[in-house]
C-alpha cells in the first residue's frame, strides 16, 4: 500500500522557472514510480498570506508535507537526483564502501 | 568610475540623536543604505531604532525583517532599548517578516531567487503603510545560502523592488564575514549609503565608533564619530566639533558675578565662550563657578551644573551657603545639578547625557566640576574630543561654559591645562602663594580672548559671604604662572631663588 504524498510548490508568478519546477516534480514522481500524490501550487503574488504562513524566503521552493516531517527544497529541482533524495521519493543511494577505492 | 555631478538626494532624517547631523541630514530617502560592523558593534541596535524613532518622532511605520535572531528575542532586545515594539505591532505602525531560519531549513537544489521574501515584505509594508524597512542582516543569508553568487543575485532582486516601491531601506552586514565583505565590495557601487560601526580597543578602552563611508552625492561629515549604547535610549552619535568656525560671534557680555572680576576680564565674560578656571584643590574654583551659576539665575536664567567631583547633595548644600536662591531655582526647574561619577560611565556617555541635558534645559549657563576628574577615565583623544566636543556645543547654543581644571598645588605643568589653554577664551587661574609664614591664595585672569582685560594678580580671600578680589599685588613672583603661557606680568619682580 503506498503512502499518500502531498506536495506544496511555492512560486513567484507563472514563470517559465514556476512551470518548470511543477514539471520538475511530476517527472520525479513519476521516474520513482510514484503514482499516490497531490501538488498544491501557491503563487505568492497570488497568495502573500500563504507566502508568510509558510516563511517562505527563496523560490521556487517545494515543501513536502505529508508524509511527515515537513521537508522543503529550494529551487528549480535542476538537479533531479538530490532533489528526490531529499523528497524522500527514493531509497538514500547505498553509502559509499568504507574504505572503497575510488 | 567617476561620479558625475551628483544630483543631491533628498533625505530622511532618521532621528537617532547626532547621526542625522554626521550624515548631514539622514539617510538618502528611497534608497538602501547598508550597515556593516563586526559582531557586537550595535548593528542590530540601529537596525531596530531606525524604525523605533521613524515611529517615535515621525510616525513612520515601519517593517524590521530578520533573516538571522527570532522575532521574540528582538522584541525583548527592543524593549531593553525602551522601544515598545509589541505594542506598535499591535497598533498596525510595526510588522516583522520573520524569515529567521526553521526547523526544515531544506536543501538548495538549482536556481532560486528571494521572490519569496520580497513579495512578503512588500505585502508587509503594503499592510502597515510602511515608509522605513530595516533587514537584520544579509549576512545571513549568505551563511544559509552556500552559492554567494545566487545570493547577490538573491538580494540585487530584492533591493530592486524595494527601491520600486520607494521605501527607505537599511540593511546590515557582518563586517567580518567574508562573504558579506564581498558583497560590500559590490555594494560599494550598488548601495547608497554605507554606514561602518566599529567597536575597537582605543589603550585600554573599548570605543564605539559611526562612520559614514559613503553617502551618494551627498555632503556628509568623513571620519569617525564616538557613539553610545544606551538602555534605555538606544544608540546616541556624539557629532564632534559640530560648530561652523564661520558663525558669528557673540559681543554680548555675561556678568562673572563679581564686579572685580568682571572688570579684570573687560566687562565680563563673553555670551558663546568657554572659561577654564585652573586651581590647586581647595583654592576656590567652585566657589568662582557656583557665584557665576548663581548670578546667572538671579538675572532669571537657567543654569546647569554637572559634576564629577560631589554628591548632588554635597554640591546642593554648598551651593546653599553662597545662595538663598538655589532652592527656588531647583524647584522653578532653572537650575540642574547632573552629579556622578566619572567612573559611572564612559566619557561619551557622560557627553551624550551632557547634550540630553541641555536639549531639554536650553541653560544659559553651565559649568562642569571638573575636566580633571574626567579625564582620569578616558585616553588621551577620547578626552581632546570630549573637550572639543563641549566647546562646540557651547558655541554654536550660545552658551557660557565655565570648566573647572584642577593643577597641582603650587606649580603648572598639566596635560588639561595644556589643552583647556588652547580651546579656552578666557582663563582664570587661582593659586596659593607662600608668603611669610602663611599662604595666601591669589586670582589673576591669564587670557580673555578678544577683548582687553588686565592681568594683574591679585589677592584673594574667602570667607561666608563668598570671594573677595583685593588690590593688584605688585610684584608677583613669576612662579605662579605655568611656564608655557606666561602673560604680560607688569612689574613683575625677579623671579625667587
Amino acid at each position: 500500500m503506498e503512502v499518500e504524498r502531498a506536495f506544496r510548490v511555492f512560486v513567484a508568478g507563472d514563470s517559465w522557472r514556476s512551470q518548470r519546477v511543477v514539471r520538475a516534480l511530476h517527472e520525479l514522481c513519476a521516474k520513482h514510480e510514484i503514482s499516490q500524490y497531490r501538488v498544491e501550487v501557491v503563487d505568492v503574488l497570488q497568495d502573500p498570506a500563504g507566502a508568510e504562513r509558510d516563511r517562505v524566503l527563496a523560490l521556487p521552493m517545494v515543501m513536502r508535507v505529508a508524509p511527515a516531517p515537513v521537508v522543503r527544497v529550494v529551487g528549480d529541482l535542476s538537479d533531479g537526483w538530490l532533489a528526490a533524495e531529499v523528497l524522500g521519493l527514493q531509497e538514500p543511494a547505498p553509502a559509499a564502501d568504507e574504505g572503497g577505492g575510488p | 568610475m567617476t561620479d558625475e555631478t551628483p544630483v543631491p538626494l533628498e533625505r530622511l532624517a532618521t532621528g537617532i540623536a547626532g547621526f542625522d547631523r554626521i550624515a548631514g541630514g539622514g539617510l538618502p530617502v528611497g534608497r538602501d543604505t547598508l550597515v556593516v560592523g563586526e559582531s557586537g558593534a550595535g548593528k542590530t541596535v540601529l537596525a531596530l531604532q531606525f524604525l523605533a524613532e521613524g515611529i517615535r518622532q515621525y510616525g513612520q511605520p515601519g517593517v524590521f525583517v530578520t533573516l538571522g535572531e527570532q522575532p521574540d528575542d528582538l522584541r525583548r532586545n527592543a524593549a531593553s532599548l525602551g522601544f515598545d515594539v509589541a505594542g506598535w505591532e499591535q497598533q498596525g505602525s510595526w510588522r516583522f517578516v520573520d524569515a529567521s531560519p526553521t526547523d526544515d531549513e531544506g536543501v538548495v537544489v538549482g536556481g532560486f531567487d528571494f521572490s519569496g521574501l520580497t513579495t512578503r515584505i512588500l505585502e508587509a509594508v503594503r499592510a502597515v503603510a510602511a515608509t522605513r524597512v530595516a533587514i537584520d542582516s544579509v549576512s545571513a543569508a549568505f551563511v544559509r545560502f552556500a552559492d554567494a553568487a545566487a545570493v547577490r543575485w538573491a538580494l540585487h532582486g530584492l533591493l530592486s523592488a524595494l527601491k520600486d516601491a520607494g521605501v527607505t531601506a537599511l540593511l546590515t552586514a557582518e563586517g567580518d564575514d567574508e562573504l558579506a565583505q564581498e558583497y560590500v565590495r559590490i555594494s560599494e557601487h550598488a548601495a547608497d549609503a554605507i554606514v561602518r560601526l566599529d567597536y575597537r580597543l582605543l589603550g585600554d578602552r573599548r570605543r564605539r565608533t559611526v562612520e559614514v563611508v559613503k553617502l551618494r552625492g551627498c555632503r556628509h561629515r568623513s571620519g569617525a564619530y564616538p557613539f553610545t549604547i544606551r538602555a534605555p535610549g538606544g544608540i546616541a552619535a556624539v557629532p564632534l566639533g559640530g560648530v561652523a568656525l564661520s558663525q558669528e560671534v557673540s559681543d554680548e557680555r555675561v556678568s562673572t558675578g563679581h564686579d572685580e572680576l568682571d572688570a579684570m576680564c573687560g566687562g565680563g565674560f563673553f555670551r558663546d565662550s568657554v572659561v577654564i578656571v585652573a586651581g590647586a584643590t581647595g583654592s576656590g574654583k567652585t566657589l568662582v563657578a557656583t557665584t557665576f551659576l548663581v548670578d546667572g539665575l538671579a538675572r532669571g536664567e537657567r543654569a546647569l551644573f554637572v559634576g564629577f567631583e560631589e554628591s548632588a547633595g554635597q554640591v546642593q548644600r554648598n551651593m546653599r551657603n553662597w545662595s538663598s536662591d538655589i532652592g527656588d531655582a531647583l524647584e522653578q526647574g532653572r537650575l540642574e545639578l547632573l552629579c556622578r561619577y566619572p567612573e559611572s560611565g564612559s566619557i561619551e556617555e557622560h557627553l551624550v547625557d551632557i547634550i540630553d541635558r541641555l536639549d531639554a534645559l536650553r541653560p544659559q549657563r553651565v559649568v562642569i566640576d571638573s575636566l580633571t576628574a574626567l579625564e582620569r577615565i578616558a585616553g588621551e583623544q577620547a578626552f581632546r574630543e570630549f573637550v572639543m566636543a563641549m566647546t562646540g556645543l557651547v558655541k554654536e547654543r550660545r552658551i557660557t561654559g565655565m570648566y573647572t581644571v584642577a593643577t597641582s598645588l603650587f606649580g603648572a605643568g598639566h596635560p588639561t591645562e595644556a589643552q583647556g589653554s588652547v580651546l579656552a577664551d578666557t582663563i582664570i587661574l587661582l593659586r596659593y602663594l607662600e608668603a611669610g609664614a602663611s599662604f595666601s591664595r591669589i586670582l589673576a585672569v591669564l587670557k580673555m580672548r578678544g577683548s582687553a582685560h588686565d592681568p594683574r594678580v591679585r589677592g584673594i580671600t574667602i570667607d561666608a559671604q563668598g570671594l573677595h578680589i583685593g588690590e593688584p599685588l605688585d610684584s608677583a613672583p613669576l612662579t605662579v604662572f605655568p611656564e608655557r603661557d606666561t602673560p604680560h606680568a607688569p612689574d613683575a619682580g625677579p623671579p625667587l631663588p
